[in-house]
């Protein structure tokens, strides 16, 4: 079983470093238009992380992915500060999930300069991610 | 503190043997030698040996009578007593136990073995007559070890037991085990549910408690043995039933074989876990295992499946685990 999470955000650089602290290392899409890196826990179970997303693309991008069934189990933006337009867009996507039964975590984090993500950083980002997707499950469980 | 010099008394009716035992201890160990019981028992009462190694089958005077002479009196009641024997007999090993001996070696035996166990009983019991108190960690001496030196050194006193999750305490009166009581158990079930406690320190406080018994006089050996029978049984059920953090669930429509299934297949309605079970079943752990893994074997309780959602947050915990680990 795979546990996939998608992190969107208006230029690569942030979900790059996002990946790059976790994991080491991340691949490009084909299309040089994603990223993807992830966990193996072994016999096929693991973490998998997506990258994606273009300025006043976040949204629509996440949408797409749903509605066209591929298996999303977090949704993660990663934004500058100032950024209004991107924040007004993970608002949008948390109600529309809502609106459409759709039972995923949505977390937002704001993150300035490069160097602000560190390891330690992109741990606690994504275990706040981990542990709001526990909360759902927990109360639909 | 063990003695300046250690005083063995061998008894054997074998010239053989007792040659081999005094060449085994004579150079660490003040060592006499008696040919039967009756020599062993009138040498033990003038010269106060620190401990006793005995055969069993001798004339005159047998070692288990020889035993039992010296605990009536005393004087010699608190000298540890090996049983030595050519008998392979289990029951006769569990009689020799039952009894209160303190070990119990079958002939042929390992000289290194033997000294290792003497040097270890003299050890225990100097450190608690000097003290006069006891103390220490369960990793290093189990209870039962913990029981027979009170039992020695006929003590009297609140063995006080704490595992960091749970405490205990057994009253002792001159070395005999009367109360026991931890959680919401009392009496034989306390007693038995702190025989399985690897982990933890304990401590022999003096100060006599104000209990009523809640063991029967006169029983203390023969509740030890069954303690440790109990607790072989526990481990035995343990290792049958499936791996930790399985689910299982009463399977539905089943006849209980009876009332005490009924009761533990109940700590698993909805589905459960063996540890979360435990906690929600009416058994000490002595007979709580035995029982699910009875029930399982009977078909009582099955294995349920877990659901995607299940699934899912068992990855999520094994994720959020390695992510941490970072």
């Amino acid at each position: 079983m795979l546990i996939r999470y998608l992190v969107l955000s208006p230029t690569a650089e942030k979900r790059g470093a996002f990946m790059e602290e976790l994991f080491g290392s991340y691949e490009l899409s084909p299309n040089g238009k994603g990223e993807k890196t992830g966990l193996s826990l072994g016999t096929g179970d693991g973490l998998e992380i997506i990258g994606a997303g273009e300025p006043s693309r976040l949204c629509s991008t996440a949408q797409a992915l749903v509605t066209k069934n591929v298996r999303i189990n977090g949704i993660l933006f990663l934004l500058s500060p100032g950024d209004e337009g991107s924040w007004n867009e993970s608002q949008r996507l948390s109600k529309w999930l809502q609106e459409t039964g759709k039972n995923i975590p949505v977390k937002t984090w704001v993150i300035g300069k490069r160097k602000e993500m560190d390891k330690a950083t992109s741990r606690r980002i994504l275990l706040a991610l981990i542990e709001e997707h526990e909360r759902l499950l927990a109360a639909v469980n | 503190m063990v003695p300046a010099t250690v005083k063995i008394l061998v008894v054997d009716d074998d010239d053989n043997i007792r040659h081999l035992l005094r060449l085994a201890f004579e150079d660490e160990f003040e060592v006499r030698e008696a040919r039967d019981g009756q020599e062993a028992y009138e040498i033990a009462g003038q010269w106060n040996p620190d401990m006793v190694v005995s055969d069993i089958m001798m004339p005159k005077l047998d070692g288990y009578s020889l035993y039992r002479k010296l605990k009536s009196l005393p004087e010699t009641s608190s000298i540890p007593f090996i049983f030595l024997s050519a008998k392979k007999d289990v029951d006769e090993k569990v009689v020799g136990l039952e009894m209160g001996a303190d070990d119990y070696i079958t002939k042929p035996f390992s000289i290194k073995e033997l000294k290792a166990k003497v040097r270890s009983i003299i050890k225990k019991v100097s450190e608690l007559h000097v003290r006069g108190s006891l103390e220490g960690l369960l990793s290093e001496i189990d209870l039962v070890e913990i029981i027979q030196l009170i039992d020695m050194g006929q003590k009297t006193g609140t063995l006080i037991l704490d595992n960091m999750e749970n405490t205990g305490r057994i009253y002792f009166e001159k070395g005999e085990a009367l109360f026991a009581q931890t959680g919401q158990w009392t009496g034989p079930d306390a007693l038995f549910s702190l025989l399985s406690w690897k982990e933890g320190k304990f401590r022999l406080d003096p100060a006599v408690a104000g209990v009523e018994p809640n063991m029967d006089r006169g029983r203390g050996q023969e509740m030890l043995m069954e303690g440790v029978r109990l607790l072989d049984e526990m481990e035995e059920a343990i290792r049958q039933l499936p791996p930790a953090g399985t689910v299982l669930i009463p399977r539905p429509d089943v006849e209980f074989p009876s009332d005490d299934t009924q009761k533990i297949c109940n700590a698993f309605t909805g589905g459960a876990t063996v540890a979360g079970a435990r906690t929600k079943a009416p058994f000490p752990d002595h007979r709580f295992y035995p029982l699910v893994a009875n029930a399982v074997v009977a078909g009582c309780l099955k294995i349920k499946e877990p659901t995607i959602q299940e699934n899912e947050i068992n990855l999520l915990r094994r994720i959020k685990a390695a992510v941490q680990d970072f």
